[in-house]
């Protein structure tokens, strides 16, 4: 098919249009299909250690992104649902605007080139697995819905809701 | 010895296909492939280490890394052992293999490290990563594709405002030898007498800006087997070379828009690309353009522009650590020079199709 470029050049340039054509198609497609647009709920980023001071939202946005990894001067662990699940999906929308593919490819960055260890991803999916991981150490970090923690947890930061 | 780690290594991604794999508390492996079918319709084959010409190629991309990591405290211990494009199966290569000392926002690294020069130098052999299926050839080629040295480094991390980060990280690096099989016609064999540098990257919320000083002392000898009719092999040794690089680039995210661009400056050439995508659900289509510029030195007798490329492409997210690409590339060359090419083609032009898996675990 290759062998003659001067012989096969209209058609490959055929080719190269018509290839160009389909990305046009996919994002034309892409325009006005795609809502990204996920259901909104409030998060509460807590850890059960009550020396942490609340967060802000861009110190929570550069924690989340493994930009920063010290909390007054002390190294901090971070805790994730598993890569299914619609709370993970969620949050990192509405804190980051990314899906989780986009966070997946965020992560691949950092870890596979030594800059930064991804959040710990708990056992089973369930708030009472996450508070007891959070428990155990003072420098562990969750995220949750708000409703669904106890009382005696100390939140740092609440994701709000975002306008639809 | 190399084969049995990475065969070993292998049979652990059966544990688990969803992330990476906590073998204990402070153990973690973790691991990226990519494969591709990619043909071009030009005889000399193009890029070097990938080497895609007009057969169709399946093995001109595949990649597989498994990285293992040891964390305690402020200790952290990891290697990363890879399948370049270039390496056989039973031949991978140490990418990476320090160990690191981290002292409130300092770590000090030792060992074998990877270079960072471009936004995607440290993790150029994770496809998934970043969205095209290669990343641009004529930047990430200038240094004919070297990626890792052996040395020490700091990495400085300072936070700005909360709101800001920045990473500085100066580097130096030791005695080392680099094999290349440019082409059917030339090896290269690079020995490194010592390089240092340094590395500034700046992040924002939705941009980072790289900067790059690299200096290194190295000899080279190109060995040519039937390169020119009549003379079955002859070799050229070049003992006392030095490359001094300058880069800078940025990337940025708009919404569902992201762009990027990066230049190189060093005494061989001068090279940059600039790129563009946008982000539909799962699917992001992306164009990139790219230039080299060749400069007078003891091997070139040409300056100005030797290539040129052209590529668009579509990357389908087809679950949240498996990618999907499909690239159409356009290379052309300019004053009898190789541009992207391995060598120096007949045709200058060349039009590369790519199919490209990318997975991470």
């Amino acid at each position: 098919m290759f062998h003659n470029n001067k012989l096969y050049e209209p058609r490959l340039n055929a080719v190269f249009r018509v290839f160009t054509y389909c990305l046009l198609f996919i994002f034309f497609l892409g325009v006005i299909f795609v809502n990204e647009a996920s259901a909104a709920e409030e998060f509460a980023i807590f850890t059960t250690n009550s020396d942490f001071r609340p967060l802000s939202k861009n110190k929570v946005r550069m924690l989340y992104r493994g930009k920063v990894k010290l909390l007054q001067g002390k190294k901090v662990e971070l805790s994730d649902w598993s890569e299914d699940s619609e709370f993970r999906r969620n949050f990192y929308q509405q804190l980051l605007g990314k899906d989780t593919a986009q966070m997946n490819a965020y992560w691949a960055r950092l870890s596979f080139s030594g800059k930064a260890r991804p959040p710990k991803v708990i056992k089973k999916d369930s708030v009472n697995e996450l508070l007891e991981w959070v428990a155990k150490k003072k420098l562990r970090i969750g995220y949750a819905k708000l409703d669904t923690l106890p009382d005696t947890v100390n939140i740092l930061y609440v994701v709000k809701k975002e306008k639809q | 010895m190399r084969l049995s780690i990475l065969l070993s290594l292998t049979s652990l991604m059966s544990f688990s296909s969803i992330a990476s794999i906590e073998i204990t508390d402070n153990l973690s492996l973790s691991g990226f492939a990519s494969t591709s079918i990619s043909r071009s319709n030009n005889d000399t084959a193009l890029i070097i280490n990938r080497g895609i010409a007009d057969d169709t190629c399946y093995d001109c991309d595949t990649t597989l890394g498994l990285q293992l990591d040891y964390y305690n405290e402020a200790f952290k211990a990891s290697a990363q052992l890879v399948k370049r494009p270039q390496d056989g199966w039973g031949d991978p290569e140490l990418e990476w293999a320090y160990v690191g000392y981290t002292v409130d926002n300092i770590e000090f690294r030792a060992g074998r490290l990877r270079l960072p020069l471009f936004l995607t130098s440290e993790y150029y052999y994770v496809s998934h990563a970043y969205t095209n299926a290669r990343p641009p050839e004529e930047l990430y080629n200038s240094i004919l594709g070297i990626t890792a040295y052996n040395g020490a480094n700091i990495v400085w991390n300072i936070e700005l405002f909360d709101e800001y980060q920045l990473s500085i990280t100066p580097f130096v690096g030791f005695s080392d030898s680099n094999h290349l099989d440019v082409s059917d016609t030339l090896e290269v064999d690079i020995e490194i007498d010592k390089l240092s540098g340094i590395n500034f990257l700046f992040t924002g919320d939705y941009y980072r800006w790289n900067f790059s000083y690299f200096n290194a002392d190295f000899g080279q000898n190109l060995q040519f087997t039937n390169a020119i009719p009549n003379v079955p092999y002859f070799e050229i040794d070049l003992p006392d070379e030095n490359v001094e690089l300058y880069s800078i680039g940025a990337e940025y995210e708009f919404g569902a828009m992201s762009i990027a661009s990066e230049f190189q400056f060093n005494n061989i050439r001068d090279s940059w690309y600039t790129s563009a995508s946008y982000k539909m659900g799962k699917f992001i289509p992306y164009v990139v353009y790219g230039e080299n510029h060749s400069k007078i030195t003891n091997v070139s007798t040409f300056k100005g522009l030797t290539g040129t490329s052209k590529l668009i492409g579509v990357r389908y997210n087809v679950k949240y650590n498996l990618s999907l690409n499909v690239e159409w590339q356009q290379f052309k060359t300019y004053g009898g020079q190789r541009g992207s090419f391995v060598g120096t083609p007949t045709q200058t032009d060349a039009n590369l199709g790519s199919i490209m898996l990318n997975y991470v675990f």
